[in-house]
C-alpha cells in the first residue's frame, strides 16, 4: 500500500515536473519566436531607409508630384464656392443655439438636479488635469467651460482666417472699380462686352467714346472715360506690380500738359508708402508722386491713377489708344439708345450697369478663389471636429474610471450623453470665441504678405467661425459618447 | 383563543441563487448562493481569488453569471431591461469599489453631492451633515487627488451614502486605509445601519468587519464554503422564508 503511495506521489511530481518544463519550453519558444519577428521587422526597417537614401540622393523626386489627375466638376466647384455661405449661416444659428443651450441648462439646473449635475461636471474635468485652478479658471469653470480648447481654437482661427482670405481676394479687385466709381459720373459704363471687368480687356474706340459723348452732351448727361493697364511701378529700388487708372480729363494735379513722358503726376496709392514729390518709375517711364490715395490698391497691385492721355502716349505708345469704358450718368435705358445712336459703324459695344462690371470681377474672383479658401474652411471645420472627437475620445479614455464607477452606480447612459454633449457645447463656444478674436487679431497680418491686402474679419468670417467650433465640437463630442458603454465597461473599469 | 405571535419575517433585499460564473475560461463563481436580509451587515470573506468580488458584482449588475440569478428587492437583476435595473441601482444602491473612484479633477464638494445630484435625490442639509461626520467639512474645495488615501475612501464613503441608498455593496472599501482609518469607517457603516437601517455588504479581510457583520459568508474556490452568524436577527439559514435556506450550508469548514 505504502509502495503504491509512494508510486502514485512520484509519478504526481513527474507530471508536475513535465507540465513545468514544457510551459517553460513554450515560454522560450514564443521569446525566441518575438525575437526572429523583430529582427525581421529590423531589417525591413533598414532596407525602408536605405531605398529611401538611394531615392532622395539620386534627386528623382526633386521636380515629381506623387499626385493624380482628376477631371474639373463644375458641380464640386459650384458647391465649394458658396459653402461658406451655407457654414455663415449654420454659425449664425449654431452658435446662439449652443449659448442658449448652454443657457438654458444653466436656468433650469436651478430648479432640477440632475441638469445641475450635467452642467457642474461638464463645465470641468473629472479627472485632475494636473493643474492649479486660478481666478480665469474658475471664472470658466462657472460659466463656460473648465478650460480653452485649443486645437478647436485654432480651427476656429484657420476657419475665419481663409474665408477671410477668400473675401478679400474675391472682392478686393472690385475695391479700386468703386474708388474710380466715385470719380465717374453716373453708374452705368460703356463697355466693349457683357462680361467686362478689371482683369478682362475692353476696348471702346475714341471714335465711337467721342460720339457717344457728343449726344450725350446734347442731353445734358456728363460722362467720362477710363482706361486700365497692368504694369510694374519702381520704387527706391523696388519694383512691385501696378493698376493703372487713366482718368480721361483728370483736375490737378495729376492733369498731364502733354510735354513729355517725363515725370507725369500721378496719384499713388498709400499703401506703397511713397510721399508726395517722390519720384518713381511707372513701366520704366519716370513719374511723380502729386498725391496720395486710398482704396485703389487690388492685391498686389499698387494702384496709381493717371491722366488716361499720358497713359496712352507714354504708356501705350498710341495716342488714340482706346479705352477700357466710358461712365455714363444716366439710366441703363438711356445709355443704350444713345450708344445705338452713336454707333453708327456697328462697332462691338454694350452698356451695362456698374453693378454687373463688379459683378463680373466678383465671379472671375470668386470662381477663381473661392472653391480653394472654401475647401480650407471646409478643412478647418473638419479638424475642428476630428479633434474634438479626438480629445472627447482621450478625456473619456481618461475618465474611463470616474465614468464607470457612475454608470455601475445606475447613472444612465443619456445622463452621461448630456454630460459630455454640453461639455462639446460649451468647448464650441469657448474655441468660437477665442478663434474668431485670434481671427480678428491676426487675419489684418496677411497684409504684410501682399500689399494691397485688406483681409479682415467680418460678420461672414465671424459666422464661419462659429459654424467650425460649434457644429465641429458638439458633433465631434456626439459621435465619441453615442454608446458609451462600448468606451466605457462598467465592470472592467471598477476593479 | 389563544393567538401566538410570530417573530416579523425578515425581508431579503438582495440573493444569488445558484450562481455560475467563468471568464477567460476560468470557473469563477460555482453555484453560489446566498441571501442578505434587510437591515444586516454581510461580510463577504475567502481568500484571494475566490470569487468574492465576482459574486457582488454580480449582485450589483456588473457580472453577468452563465446561469443562475440575482435579485435586487425581488427583482431578477439580469432578466430586465437594463434601464429598470439602472434604476434600481440609482435609487435604492449604494456601490463602492477597492479604488475610491473620485473625479480627481473636482473637489470634495462636487464629489459628495455628485452622485445624489445626478439620481435626482440631493438633500444638501444632508449631504452637510455627512461632511461633518466624516471629517471631511474642512477640505470641502480641495480637488480630492489632494487627499489622502484615507480622505478618499471617506469622500467615497460619503458620495454613496448621501443618497440614502437602502443596501450599500462594499468591495474592500478599507484596503487603502491604515487601521485607524478602518475603525472610523467600520464605525460609520454601523451607525448607518443602525440609524438608517441600511442593508450592508461588504467584502473584507479586516477583523473589525467582523466585529460589526451579523452574517459572513466565507466563499472558497466560486463556492459558499460556510455561513456564519454572529448575531441572529435574521439569518438565512434560519430563516424559513429566505429565498435561500434550501441551499445554504450552515456548517463551517
Amino acid at each position: 500500500m505504502t509502495s503504491e503511495n509512494d508510486e502514485n506521489i512520484h509519478h504526481s511530481v513527474d507530471s508536475s515536473l513535465d507540465a513545468g518544463l514544457q510551459m517553460v519550453d513554450a515560454f522560450e519558444s514564443e521569446y525566441n519566436r518575438q525575437n526572429r519577428l523583430r529582427g525581421i521587422v529590423g531589417l525591413g526597417f533598414v532596407a525602408a531607409a536605405s531605398t529611401a537614401a538611394v531615392v532622395v540622393g539620386s534627386g528623382v523626386l526633386d521636380k515629381s508630384h506623387l499626385g493624380y489627375d482628376v477631371p474639373f466638376n463644375e458641380g464640386v466647384q459650384n458647391v465649394l464656392t458658396h459653402i461658406d455661405d451655407g457654414l455663415s449661416v449654420a454659425g449664425a444659428i449654431s452658435f446662439p443655439l449652443a449659448l442658449a443651450g448652454i443657457g438654458i441648462v444653466k436656468v433650469r439646473a436651478r430648479s432640477s438636479q440632475p441638469t445641475q449635475s450635467i452642467d457642474r461636471r461638464s463645465s470641468q474635468e473629472l479627472s485632475d488635469d494636473g493643474k492649479r485652478v486660478g481666478t480665469i479658471r474658475k471664472g470658466l469653470r462657472a460659466t463656460v467651460a473648465g478650460g480653452v480648447p485649443i486645437i478647436a481654437s485654432g480651427g476656429v482661427l484657420l476657419g475665419s482666417l481663409t474665408t477671410a482670405i477668400g473675401t478679400e481676394i474675391t472682392d478686393g479687385p472690385t475695391r479700386p472699380i468703386r474708388a474710380f466709381g466715385e470719380q465717374m459720373p453716373g453708374n452705368i459704363y460703356l463697355v466693349q462686352h457683357e462680361g467686362a471687368m478689371p482683369m478682362q480687356d475692353s476696348y471702346v474706340s475714341r471714335d465711337l467714346i467721342d460720339s457717344v459723348t457728343s449726344i450725350a452732351a446734347d442731353r445734358n448727361i456728363t460722362t467720362r472715360s477710363l482706361d486700365r493697364g497692368l504694369g510694374d511701378i519702381t520704387f527706391n529700388g523696388h519694383t512691385r506690380t501696378a493698376l493703372f487708372l487713366g482718368l480721361q480729363n483728370p483736375i490737378e494735379p495729376i492733369k498731364w500738359d502733354s510735354s513729355s513722358c517725363q515725370n507725369i503726376p500721378v496719384l499713388v496709392d498709400e499703401t506703397a508708402g511713397t510721399k508726395v514729390g517722390d519720384t518713381i518709375k511707372l513701366n520704366d517711364t519716370p513719374a511723380v508722386v502729386a498725391g496720395l490715395s486710398k482704396d485703389i490698391s487690388a492685391i498686389n497691385r499698387v494702384g496709381v491713377v493717371i491722366d488716361a492721355d499720358a497713359m496712352a502716349a507714354c504708356h501705350k505708345k498710341n495716342a488714340n489708344h482706346p479705352y477700357h469704358l466710358t461712365s455714363l450718368d444716366t439710366d441703363l435705358q438711356t445709355g443704350r439708345d444713345i450708344l445705338k445712336q452713336a454707333n453708327i459703324n456697328g462697332e462691338i459695344a454694350t452698356v451695362i450697369s456698374e453693378d454687373r462690371y463688379i459683378q463680373n470681377s466678383e465671379k472671375f474672383w470668386r470662381s477663381n478663389v473661392k472653391p480653394i479658401t472654401n475647401l480650407l474652411a471646409l478643412v478647418s471645420g473638419g479638424v475642428a471636429l476630428l479633434s474634438m472627437s479626438g480629445i472627447m475620445a482621450s478625456r473619456l479614455i481618461r475618465n474611463r474610471r470616474e465614468w464607470a464607477a457612475k454608470l455601475a452606480s445606475g447613472e444612465s447612459d443619456a445622463h452621461m450623453r448630456s454630460t459630455e454633449m454640453l461639455r462639446g457645447a460649451k468647448d464650441g463656444v469657448m474655441a468660437s470665441v477665442v478663434g474668431t478674436a485670434l481671427a480678428t487679431a491676426t487675419t489684418p497680418l496677411t497684409g504684410l504678405t501682399e500689399s494691397g491686402m485688406f483681409a479682415a474679419v467680418g460678420y461672414k468670417e465671424m459666422t464661419v467661425g462659429w459654424a467650425v467650433g460649434t457644429i465641429g465640437s458638439v458633433f465631434g463630442s456626439a459621435i465619441r459618447v453615442l454608446r458609451p458603454r462600448k468606451v466605457i465597461k462598467p465592470n472592467e473599469y471598477t476593479r | 383563543m389563544k393567538c401566538t405571535e410570530q417573530p416579523p419575517k425578515p425581508v431579503i433585499v438582495a440573493s444569488l441563487r445558484d450562481v455560475h460564473t467563468t471568464a477567460a475560461q476560468k470557473q469563477i463563481l460555482r453555484g453560489v448562493t446566498f441571501d442578505i436580509p434587510e437591515g444586516s451587515i454581510t461580510l463577504i470573506s475567502g481568500p484571494n481569488g475566490s470569487g468574492k468580488s465576482t459574486a457582488l458584482r454580480t449582485l450589483a449588475g456588473l457580472s453577468k453569471p452563465d446561469s443562475g440569478h440575482a435579485y435586487l428587492f425581488g427583482d431578477s437583476v439580469y432578466d430586465q431591461p437594463p434601464k429598470k435595473i439602472q434604476k434600481t441601482l440609482r435609487n435604492r444602491v449604494g456601490l463602492g469599489f477597492q479604488a475610491p473612484n473620485l473625479d480627481g479633477g473636482m473637489t470634495v464638494f462636487d464629489n459628495l453631492i455628485g452622485n445624489a445630484e445626478a439620481f435626482n435625490n440631493l438633500d444638501i442639509r444632508r449631504a452637510g451633515a455627512f461632511a461633518v461626520l466624516l471629517g471631511l467639512h474642512d477640505k470641502m474645495y480641495q480637488k480630492t487627488s489632494q487627499l489622502s488615501g484615507g480622505e478618499m475612501l471617506r469622500v467615497s464613503l460619503g458620495r454613496l451614502l448621501i443618497p440614502g441608498p437602502e443596501l450599500i455593496l462594499l468591495d474592500e472599501p478599507t484596503s487603502m486605509v491604515d487601521p485607524s482609518g478602518k475603525e472610523a469607517i467600520y464605525t460609520h457603516l454601523r451607525n448607518i445601519r443602525d440609524k438608517e437601517g441600511t442593508t450592508v455588504v461588504m467584502i473584507s479581510h479586516d477583523e473589525e468587519a467582523r466585529e460589526i457583520a451579523d452574517q459572513e459568508i466565507v466563499i472558497v474556490s466560486g463556492q459558499v464554503a460556510a455561513t456564519r452568524s454572529f448575531k441572529a436577527p435574521s439569518l438565512p439559514g434560519q430563516n424559513p422564508d429566505s429565498l435561500a435556506s434550501a441551499n445554504f450550508q450552515p456548517e463551517l469548514n
